[in-house]
């Protein structure tokens, strides 16, 4: 409960952060743009009147806030629609490729882990190239080598193969710890084969700092997603946020951004939960 | 032999045979020859020049995000001792690092020097935090409590006693960030943000690369290629 208590402050958090950066601090995000484009002052004023610019921050603050809560996130500066409608259609795509390419990463870092543990070449080769190789690079040569990129599976698997990377580091160093410990002694001296004992005993084991681990690459695949999405032209979140900010639509990067941190954070409250189902000693603290 | 590699990459320049940004209409979407080892682009540029500028470029721009992120990071690191910036860093990870630098560019507009230095201010908080794990475990030991016995200023066991000794992991570390970097340098520069379309840069590459990938995939293999090498390189290896 205080995990997720915690998750939810980290959104109020967000939220609060993009709002500061983007009209408190020097260089604010609508001016800028308008003093660029030779906008004269009286256009300026006017602009900061119909924006409710001219008011003092925390009524701002607290004008923005009531707004989100009613679920409206203001209005696009250069599409003049509503953020929530562009967002809307957004949201889903990007879950789903989000969550799919989670669901992927998980069983295919933890499998290239076991690989690596048992000293094969081929994880030798594949984990540092995952690690490694930017996946705007790597996207570009999926696009060349199939004709057809479409369907969602292709860039999910993209993406779970990157963030796998990490997993299976971790999954690899976390086994050879547990394979030296005495209980392994003994189920070896038991003559269990090899197979049960990294099935049964080893990996639940080493199970918690991999779990652990997903959590922290949750950034990663949400940063991945944004760069997927441009690359693939898959009309998502990641695609709103980047034309927001290349027109510097700030109601627009505001939104994005706050879908994304709750995107994020549900990702690291499922994490939450799956370690305490895995190591029951953890559950208390969740 | 990465420092002779990062070298080479600066002064690299030196050894193109064209203008990166010339463009010769003749020559358009040629593979590779002798005149062009690596091709030319949609605009008929030498490839092979535009990847020797591009990873100055490159190199640059990641060089100056990674002094910014480790520089105040580390200072960052120093002063949370105070309660208020150890809430501020852990706060600040609530966004993606790729996010708050994305955020950090609606307010600075795109160009190459706000790439570096989005990217750098969203290295701070990680390099803080690990700044300041590294100093816990340091305090706790034997001769720093002995200088402060022997009345030395904070100040002093800070910067003479703690910091000397944080440093070799402080280095693991910056070598790391600069990977990380690199990565998010080139993505925001693949993604449009140098604000200045045509600059030789390996992320400007990939993206014109990506235009043209059915005609010429020599385009976006190589700044691709030295980018993944690069990382490989600075990355932490297993044991």
């Amino acid at each position: 409960m205080k995990r997720i208590l915690f998750r939810l402050g980290a959104i109020w958090f967000a939220i609060t952060l993009t709002f500061v950066m983007l009209r408190v601090l020097p260089g604010d995000a609508i001016i800028g743009p308008l003093i660029e484009a030779g906008a004269d002052q009286q256009t300026i004023q006017e602009q900061q009147i119909l924006l409710g610019l001219d008011q003092p921050i925390w009524t701002q603050y607290g004008a923005y806030l009531s707004d989100l809560i009613r679920g409206d996130l203001g209005e696009s500066i250069v599409r003049g629609l509503p953020v929530s409608e562009i967002l809307r259609p957004a949201f889903g795509s990007t879950v789903s490729l989000a969550f799919s390419a989670l669901i992927v990463m998980i069983p295919m870092g933890i499998t290239l882990g076991v690989i690596a543990a048992r000293d094969h070449l081929l994880a030798r080769l594949i984990i540092p190239f995952a690690n490694a190789a930017p996946i705007y690079w790597t996207g570009t040569l999926v696009i060349f080598a199939l004709r057809n990129t479409s369907e969602i599976w292709i860039p999910a698997l993209l993406l779970a193969f990157h963030t796998s990377g990490a997993v299976a580091r971790v999954t690899e160093s976390s086994l050879r710890q547990t394979f030296n410990t005495t209980f392994v002694q003994t189920a070896r001296a038991k003559g269990l084969r090899e197979r049960t004992i990294l099935g049964r005993h080893v990996l639940p084991m080493s199970l918690i700092p991999v779990i652990t681990v997903i959590g922290l690459q949750a950034g990663f695949l949400l940063s991945g997603t944004i760069l997927v999405e441009m690359l693939f032209l898959r009309p998502g979140i990641g695609q709103v946020l980047v034309n927001g900010v290349l027109r510097r639509d700030y109601p627009v990067v505001q939104g994005a951004v706050m879908v994304i941190t709750v995107i994020y954070v549900m990702i690291n409250i499922l994490v939450d939960l799956l370690i305490g189902w895995v190591d029951p000693r953890l559950r208390a603290d969740v | 032999m990465k420092w002779l590699l990062l070298v080479l990459i600066l002064i690299a320049p030196i050894f193109a045979p064209y203008d990166p940004m010339t463009t010769h209409l003749s020559e358009i979407v040629k593979p590779p020859s002798v005149a062009h080892p690596m091709g030319t682009d949609h605009l008929g540029r030498d490839v092979w020049s535009r990847w020797l500028y591009g990873g100055q470029h490159t190199l640059i721009m990641t060089a100056l995000a990674t002094l910014i992120g480790v520089g105040f990071g580390t200072l960052g690191g120093l002063v949370t001792r105070y309660e208020a910036f150890a809430a501020l860093w852990e706060g600040l990870m609530a966004l993606p690092g790729l996010l708050l630098s994305l955020v950090l560019l609606t307010l600075l507009g795109a160009s190459s020097l706000t790439i570096a230095i989005a990217v750098g201010i969203a290295q701070i908080a990680p390099t803080a935090i690990y700044t300041r794990n590294i100093i816990k475990q340091i305090k706790i030991m034997a001769f720093v409590e002995g200088t402060i016995a022997i009345g030395a200023s904070e100040w002093w066991v800070m910067t003479r006693t703690i910091l000397p000794n944080a440093w070799p992991s402080l280095r693991v570390y910056a070598v790391n960030t600069f990977g990380y970097c690199l990565l998010n340098s080139a993505a925001l520069a693949f993604l449009g943000f140098t604000g200045q379309p045509g600059l030789p840069d390996w992320g400007v590459m990939m993206a014109e690369g990506n235009l043209i990938l059915r005609e010429a995939i020599w385009v976006s293999l190589a700044p691709g290629i030295a980018i993944t090498v690069l990382l490989w390189l600075v990355y932490p290896k297993e044991r």
